[in-house]
C-alpha cells in the first residue's frame, strides 16, 4: 500500500513540476527578424490555433515513453534579413563621410524554439535533454554545444551623399524545420505544442542607399 | 598450469592499462588548424583578426602573458605587441580570434602573399598557415559611393567562396579599368553583367560558364553602360576563402576604395571547411 501511495505521489509531483511552468514560448533570435521568407510552408508563430489542432491529431494515440513528432515543414530553405545594424541620414546638401561602427551580432548555429506546454518543458533544460530528442527524430542537430551568439564591432569610413539614408543589415540563408511534439512518461503525456529549428547558415552584410525624398515625408 | 594462467592475466592486465594510458595520451593532444584566407584591411583599421581553431578549451595559445605573437609577411617579420585573444566555444571545437591592434603604426602599404603567424613561447613554437595579406594606405585614394553593395559566393570543390561582388555605384562613370579585394584578386572585366544583381549564394558556371576562379587576368577596360552591375573576381594567387576586405577600383584612370567590409558577418564553421584545413606545425624547443 505504501508502494503505491508513493508512486501516485511521484507523479502527482512530476505532473505538478512539468505543467506549472507551461505559459511563456522560448524565443530565440531569429524571431526578431524583420523578414524570414520560406520557399514554402510558413512559420511556427503563423499557424493558426486550427492548424495546431490538425497537426497534434498526427501524434495522436500514447507511447510508454519517450517523444512523439510530427514534422510540417523539414529543412525547408529560407533567406531572412536582419534588423537594421546600421542607419545614418545625410539631410545635407553635399556628401558626408561617416565612421561607421557596425556592431555585428553572430547568433547560435541551430535556434530552437517553442510553444504550448511544450515551451515549458524544453525551457528548462540545457540544448540537449528535450530538444535534443526532438532534434534527433526530426534528423537536426541540436547538441549541447551549439555556437553561443557574441558581439563584434567593426569599423569602416562609408561615403552618405547629400539628401540619402545608408544602411547596413544581414541577410542570408536558413534552414527551417518545424512541427508538433508530445513528450510521454509512463503513458502520461507530459507536453505537447510546436518545434521550430531553425539552423542559420551563413550571415553576409550588405549596404544600401536611399534617396530622402520630401513624399516620403522623411523631413 | 596456474603460474601460466596468471602470467597470461598479467599480461593482458598490462596490456589493457597500455592502451588506456596511450588512449589518454593521445586524448589530451591539441590539435590547431587555420583556414588560409586573403585578409585585407585598410589603415582606417585599428585591428587585424586571425583565426585559429582547436579541439581544445583553454589552449596555451590565448594567453598572452605567456607567448609571443610574430606575423612572418613573405621574408619580412612583424612583431605583434598588442594582443587580445577571445575564445568562443562552437559546435565540438574552439575558436580563438586573435586580434592585433596597432598593427600597421607607420600607415604604410604592406603586401603579403604568404602569411605566416608563430606563436612562441617557453616550450615550443606552433607555425600557422593565415593565408595572404594586405594593409592599404588610403592616402590617394578616394572613397566610392555606393547605393548598393554586398557579395556572391558559390560552391566550388564544395566549398563556398565569393565569387564576385553585386554593386550599385551612387555616380555614374565612364570606364571601369580594374576593381579588386585586397591584393590577389582581380574583376573579371570581360565577364562583368551590367543591370544584373546576383543572390548571396548562387552557381556561378550556371549564370557565367566561362568563369574560372583562379587565373591570371589581363584585364581590358570596359564602358560602364549602366552603374548597377556583377562584378565577377578571379584569385591571381590561391583559391583561398574570402570573408572580408577592401575593394580598390581604378575608374576612369582614378583611385577609389571602398573601407574593409565584412562580406560574411559570421565566424567560419570549421566542420563546414574541413578540406581548407591546414593543421598548425609545433616544434618543441
Amino acid at each position: 500500500m505504501k508502494k503505491i501511495l508513493f508512486l501516485m505521489l511521484t507523479f502527482t509531483i512530476l505532473l505538478i513540476t512539468h505543467y506549472s511552468i507551461n505559459v511563456y514560448a522560448a524565443t530565440e533570435e531569429y524571431t526578431t527578424y524583420s523578414e524570414i521568407m520560406m520557399s514554402e510552408g510558413k512559420l511556427l508563430m503563423n499557424f493558426t490555433d486550427e492548424e495546431m489542432d490538425k497537426m497534434l491529431e498526427e501524434i495522436e494515440g500514447t507511447i510508454f515513453s519517450g517523444v512523439k513528432v510530427y514534422e510540417e515543414n523539414s529543412n525547408v530553405k529560407a533567406t531572412y534579413i536582419s534588423n537594421t545594424l546600421y542607419s545614418v541620414e545625410n539631410k545635407g546638401s553635399t556628401d558626408v563621410t561617416y565612421d561607421v561602427v557596425v556592431s555585428v551580432e553572430t547568433t547560435n548555429k541551430v535556434s530552437f524554439s517553442a510553444s504550448g506546454s511544450l515551451s515549458g518543458n524544453v525551457s528548462k533544460g540545457k540544448s540537449g535533454g528535450l530538444k535534443g530528442d526532438i532534434g534527433a527524430k526530426c534528423s537536426v542537430d541540436y547538441s549541447n554545444d551549439t555556437t553561443t551568439s557574441r558581439k563584434e564591432k567593426q569599423t569602416m569610413k562609408l561615403v552618405v551623399e547629400a539628401n540619402s539614408r545608408a544602411i547596413v543589415y544581414l541577410t542570408g540563408e536558413l534552414l527551417i524545420t518545424n512541427g508538433v511534439a508530445a513528450n510521454y512518461f509512463f503513458w502520461i503525456k507530459m507536453c505537447e505544442g510546436g518545434f521550430e529549428f531553425v539552423t542559420l547558415q551563413n550571415q553576409y552584410s550588405r549596404i544600401e542607399k536611399v534617396k530622402i525624398s520630401w513624399e516620403n515625408g522623411w523631413y | 598450469m596456474r603460474k601460466w594462467l596468471i602470467l597470461v592475466y598479467s599480461i593482458a592486465f598490462l596490456s589493457l592499462c597500455g592502451i588506456i594510458i596511450l588512449s589518454l595520451l593521445r586524448s589530451s593532444d591539441e590539435l590547431l588548424y587555420t583556414i588560409p584566407q586573403i585578409k585585407s584591411f585598410t589603415n582606417n583599421n585599428e585591428k587585424i583578426k586571425l583565426e585559429i581553431y582547436s579541439n581544445k578549451p583553454k589552449s596555451s595559445i590565448k594567453y598572452v602573458e605567456n607567448n609571443l605573437y610574430n606575423l612572418i609577411l613573405d621574408d619580412q617579420e612583424v612583431i605583434l605587441n598588442d594582443v587580445d585573444i577571445e575564445e568562443i566555444e562552437c559546435n565540438g571545437y574552439y575558436l580563438y580570434i586573435i586580434k592585433a591592434l596597432n598593427f600597421n603604426k607607420d600607415n604604410e602599404t604592406l603586401i603579403s602573399k604568404k602569411c605566416i603567424l608563430e606563436i612562441i613561447n617557453q616550450k615550443g613554437k606552433y607555425t600557422f598557415n593565415i593565408g595572404s595579406l594586405s594593409i592599404l594606405s588610403t592616402e590617394g585614394y578616394e572613397l566610392i559611393g555606393v547605393d548598393d553593395f554586398y557579395a556572391s559566393y558559390s560552391y566550388i570543390d564544395g566549398n563556398l567562396f565569393l565569387v564576385g561582388v553585386n554593386i550599385e555605384l551612387s555616380n555614374s562613370f565612364k570606364t571601369l579599368n580594374e576593381m579588386k579585394i585586397g591584393s590577389f584578386t582581380s574583376s573579371i572585366n570581360s565577364l562583368i553583367q551590367h543591370n544584373k544583381k546576383y543572390p548571396n549564394e548562387m552557381n556561378i558556371i550556371s549564370s557565367i560558364p566561362s568563369y574560372n576562379a583562379i587565373s591570371r587576368i589581363n584585364n581590358e577596360n570596359v564602358a560602364m553602360s549602366s552603374n548597377i552591375m556583377f562584378i565577377p573576381i578571379s584569385y591571381t594567387y590561391k583559391l583561398y576563402m574570402l570573408k572580408e576586405g577592401y575593394i580598390t577600383f581604378k575608374i576612369d584612370d582614378k583611385a577609389y576604395y571602398l573601407d574593409t567590409f565584412s562580406f560574411i558577418a559570421n565566424e567560419l564553421d570549421m566542420n563546414q571547411y574541413k578540406t581548407l584545413l591546414k593543421e598548425g606545425e609545433y616544434a618543441s624547443n
